[in-house]
């Protein structure tokens, strides 16, 4: 079994969030994520993807950062708020100068992101992912 | 410019040149005048004297025999002479003999009327005879010769003097002329054309003196401003290169992202084994349809930065929509809204690429503005009106207004607020030259009440298309 069926095996039980505001790029990512996750929804902006995270409980967010009505930054905080447990990470381009320190989350990713960086970024963050999908499961159960 | 009325160096010259003259010569002339009589009136005096002695000599003998004709005749004699304006001789024996000069010059024998006026020179001496006066002869001299030579004398030497004055004025005249005024002449002609932007005429003077010394003074100025100008225009070309740069960035950074993902779905393929033909091809067709995107940016951008050189008749609404193709993804990015109001309909004849360079500095100055102040909804808002002759184009944003002072300067090169990273200062100062040098309009800068600055431009209706 190679790195990338180990992973869709162990983490087919996480559902995912992704919020990105370009429909092109959205689309694309979207193949991506449905290669390597079980579940993953989209959204197309903060506002958007807040909406979602109420409704159903994620155990992991990818998200972009610039974005019209809410953007990553805001929508990250409120999430951090709302639930400590999920799994964070930013995929955004690079040139916007941006100091990871000031931003919630778990990992952050420039774009164009490579398939390989993206599985070794995973890797370290799949025990969290796991424990907050086994955590929503338990909740969702009775 | 000119507050006073102008009025030249040589109509000055001249004026002065004139007084001076006249001052001069009137002042040489009087002097001359008063030394002369003075040595005249001393001279006559001494004549007087002498005529005085001789005539008491002369007339020693007829008083002694009071011989009355004689005496009469000596007189007659004295008065030929026409300095002399009478003559009384008295003797013994009450005689009396006067003699006086009437107004038409001829010699009355009348004693002297009380109402006589005092002769210039009066002389009294006496006869005498043995020591024993006898008699006495006294002599009345006018002043007339006297005057009249004075007066011809004055005449002849002011003459001479307004004649050399005026032969040095001229002299005078003619040197300021060819060292000064001429070549002040040709300074200013160049100093004129430079002042209208043209900066290839020189003062040619060759002179070793202050005017040779500003004239090259001025030659070094103009070589001057022509490197600082063309120093400017390169540091501009490079600032835009950069902005393009960034802007190139920001259009591209999306096709990338999804060919990067594309690329990373066939992998993916790969790895699962899954040759699902249909999957794939769909894949690299994304992938090529964004590689169009890319191309069609390099060609806006590559259009956008290669100056035209003839001007087209354009439709403004049509340049500041081209311009949202290059920058409008940066404003998207920033999630800065777009407002347009196009009220402009007549074709103009501009160099639009120029035109496009203007609007791109603007929206970046307001864009950069938005950010930086970390304005809620920015807006920017771009409307287009005309009348008869303009057309008018402004570009509006809802930041922050800017303090007066440096509302003042933010058209001046090389004045920015931002840090050297991010500002040239040179964006408006260019737009400023485009606008007023290349499209013969004009831009001004200002706030809005509610917040924001507006920057509106005017553009003629260049219609002509033959120029």
């Amino acid at each position: 079994m190679n790195k990338l069926q180990q992973l869709q095996n162990d983490l087919a039980t996480a559902r995912v969030l992704y919020v990105e505001d370009e429909e092109e790029v959205r689309i694309m990512t979207l193949t991506f994520f449905n290669n390597i996750f079980t579940h993953v929804d989209s959204a197309a902006n903060g506002e958007e993807g807040l909406e979602l995270f109420k409704k159903k409980p994620y155990a992991l967010v990818i998200t972009d950062l610039n974005m019209p009505k809410i953007d990553g930054r805001e929508m990250l905080k409120q999430i951090r708020e709302l639930d400590k447990d999920t799994v964070l990470i930013i995929m955004t381009a690079s040139d916007s100068n941006i100091d990871a320190s000031e931003i919630v989350c778990d990992a952050y990713m420039n774009k164009p992101v490579r398939f390989l960086e993206f599985i070794e970024t995973l890797e370290p963050l799949k025990e969290k992912i796991l424990r907050k999908a086994a955590k929503s499961e338990t909740k969702e159960l009775p | 410019m000119h507050t006073l009325t102008y009025s030249s160096i040589r109509v000055k010259i001249i004026f002065l040149l004139f007084i001076g003259t006249a001052s001069i010569s009137s002042l040489f002339s009087y002097y001359n005048h008063s030394v002369k009589k003075a040595y005249m009136t001393h001279e006559l005096e001494k004549d007087v004297d002498r005529k005085i002695t001789r005539l008491s000599q002369n007339l020693v003998i007829p008083l002694w025999e009071i011989d009355t004709q004689w005496i009469d005749m000596i007189a007659d004699t004295e008065m030929l002479d026409e300095v002399v304006s009478a003559m009384i001789i008295t003797g013994e024996d009450n005689l009396k003999i006067c003699k006086k000069r009437s107004t038409n010059e001829e010699i009355i024998n009348l004693c002297a009327s009380e109402k006589e006026e005092t002769p210039f020179i009066s002389r009294s001496l006496k006869v005498l005879h043995d020591d024993k006066e006898i008699g006495t002869v006294t002599v009345h001299i006018s002043d007339h010769q006297l005057n009249n030579a004075l007066f011809e004398n004055f005449i002849s030497n002011f003459a001479i003097t307004l004649l050399i004055i005026i032969f040095l004025s001229i002299a005078l005249y003619l040197a300021l002329n060819i060292y000064i005024l001429n070549p002040l002449k040709k300074i200013l002609d160049v100093v004129q054309s430079a002042t209208n932007n043209d900066y290839t005429q020189k003062v040619d003077i060759r002179q070793n003196d202050e005017i040779g010394e500003l004239a090259h003074g001025f030659n070094t100025m103009i070589n001057s401003i022509l490197d600082k100008e063309e120093m400017l225009i390169s540091q501009s070309r490079q600032a835009a290169m950069g902005e393009m740069i960034s802007m190139i960035a920001h259009q591209w950074r999306q096709p990338i992202t999804v060919i990067a993902m594309g690329a990373n779905n066939l992998l993916i393929n790969v790895e699962l084994e899954n040759s699902d033909s249909e999957t794939i091809t769909n894949t690299a067709n994304k992938i090529l349809e964004q590689t169009v995107h890319l191309s069609k940016t390099i060609d806006d951008f590559r259009n956008f930065f290669s100056p035209n050189k003839h001007k087209e008749l354009v439709l403004v609404n049509d340049v500041i929509e081209e311009n949202f193709e290059v920058i409008g993804k940066s404003l998207e990015n920033n999630n800065i809204a777009l407002k347009k109001e196009y009220n402009s309909a007549t074709p103009i004849f501009i160099y639009s690429r120029e035109l496009m360079q203007v609007f791109i500095n603007i929206l970046k100055n307001a864009k950069e503005a938005l950010v930086e102040n970390k304005i809620k909804n920015p807006t920017i808002t771009v409307s287009t009106k005309e009348d008869v002759n303009n057309v008018y184009i402004s570009i509006c944003n809802n930041g922050t207004t800017i303090p007066g002072d440096i509302l003042l300067k933010i058209f001046d090169p090389y004045f920015t607020t931002k840090d050297e990273k991010n500002g040239t200062g040179l964006g408006l100062y260019m737009s400023k030259t485009i606008v007023e040098k290349h499209l013969h309009g004009s831009i001004n800068a200002e706030n809005q009440k509610n917040g924001g600055v507006c920057f509106n431009i005017t553009l003629p209706k260049e219609t002509d298309t033959n120029e």
